[in-house]
């Protein structure tokens, strides 16, 4: 057995700041998210107890060899088919898709000063990250990675950490997403969560005590941070949730995969249930959705977010009305 | 046992690959638990089933609460 040691948290604490391993060989990244996959590796003691602890500083050297290249990236809206997409992509034999890994958002989100770096070095630690994640264990030869909904606001960093990797961006229109978090709000529609500098705005200050605002707000700051940067000579792409789950098959050619007839089967049956909740047959609840929407919804979805949307929309091919 | 006992067992297990393949090799986490205990015996370490289990319970703590 080969040793696979997975960095699974950062510790900020500016030049103190740490990082922790555990060993992973053995453990198959196959839960929705990265973060439930090493929840459930450290039920086993001698995982949770013999694990090591390294110097933050030390993923900004060159990664050791055996990192698996990055074949691309998934970039998302939130709730709109991007953990179904990373798991479509994820049963191709040869790729490890790692969903949201916990210390690529540390490194993304928090400011350079409390990781203990400065801001130019930022996207030399997002590779260093992700080299130290994308390590086999069964065979894997390429990796992709699904990030965080908010990461789209780094869009600028992840070009410079890995700026020949394709990159997928997922949306949806923007009232089902809102009516979604109003049943069970992200981490990044929650007010004080994200810093209002990497926002650019703060619109909590703007719409004082509304969570439809606020979270509308910052899905527009996403959608807009994607729309900006264009198509990225050719390596982004927008795929909306309508799309899915067929357009894998493109995602997967931009990305340079390719799925054959098993791979398919697979997909056919991972599509029939939910990405989240496997034992969960899917729904397609967009009607739903719609129906959930009211006026106040509305009102602050066409202020803050569904002009970037539609535009992005747009690239995906889909004909919207404005 | 001390806590320098079983902090001392982890840095042999984190040395020797051979030792942590064979400790990650038991799933079942009551009898990796004595499995694990055997080890540190057998290696001279003064470490209890109770040392280990106090140690998996305060990690396991300390990895839950790493957001608080």
């Amino acid at each position: 057995m080969t040793a696979r040691w997975t960095p699974i948290r950062v510790t900020a604490d500016g030049e103190a700041s740490t990082v922790d391993w555990c060993r992973t060989d053995g453990v198959a990244f196959d839960d929705p998210f990265l973060d439930q996959s090493i929840e459930g590796a450290l039920r086993q003691p001698a995982r949770l107890l013999f694990r090591r602890r390294t110097p933050l500083a030390d993923l900004l050297q060159p990664a050791p060899e055996g990192a698996l290249p990055i074949a691309g990236v998934v970039l998302h809206l939130s709730r709109c088919g991007s953990t179904l997409l990373t798991r479509l992509l994820g049963d191709l034999p040869e790729v490890l898709a790692l969903s949201e890994p916990g210390i690529l958002d540390t490194v993304l989100r928090l400011p350079a000063e409390q990781l203990g770096i400065v801001e130019a070095d930022r996207p030399a630690l997002v590779r260093g990250a992700l080299a130290a994640l994308a390590r086999p264990d069964e065979g894997e030869q390429r990796c992709i990675v699904k990030l965080d909904a908010w990461a789209a606001l780094q869009l600028p960093v992840l070009r410079q950490a890995l700026p020949e990797v394709p990159w997928v961006f997922l949306c949806r229109d923007a009232v089902e997403v809102l009516v979604s978090h109003r049943g069970h709000r992200g981490y990044h529609v929650v007010p004080g969560t994200l810093d209002p500098a990497l926002l650019g705005v703060d619109p909590w200050r703007e719409a004082p005590g509304d969570l439809d605002a606020y979270g509308a707000a910052v899905l527009g700051r996403i959608a807009a941070s994607v729309e900006a940067v264009g198509d990225d000579e050719g390596r982004g792409i927008v795929v909306d949730h309508t799309q899915l789950p067929a357009a894998v098959e493109r995602v997967a050619r931009h990305f340079g995969l390719a799925a054959d007839d098993a791979t398919r089967s697979r997909w056919a049956a991972r599509a029939a249930v939910d990405a989240k909740n496997p034992v969960l047959e899917h729904v397609d609840d967009r009607a739903t959705k719609q129906a959930a929407a009211d006026d106040h919804l509305r009102a602050a979805a066409a202020r803050w977010v569904d002009g970037p949307v539609r535009s992005l929309q747009q690239r995906a091919g889909l004909t919207v009305t404005r | 046992m001390t806590t320098d006992a079983l902090d001392a067992f982890t840095a042999v297990v984190l040395a020797d690959g051979a030792l942590h393949d064979r400790l990650l090799a038991e799933p079942d986490r009551r009898r990796a638990v004595a499995l694990l205990v055997a080890a540190a015996v057998d290696l001279g370490f003064d470490v209890t089933e109770a040392d280990v289990t106090g140690a998996v319970a305060a990690a396991r703590r300390e990895w839950l609460e790493r957001w608080v």
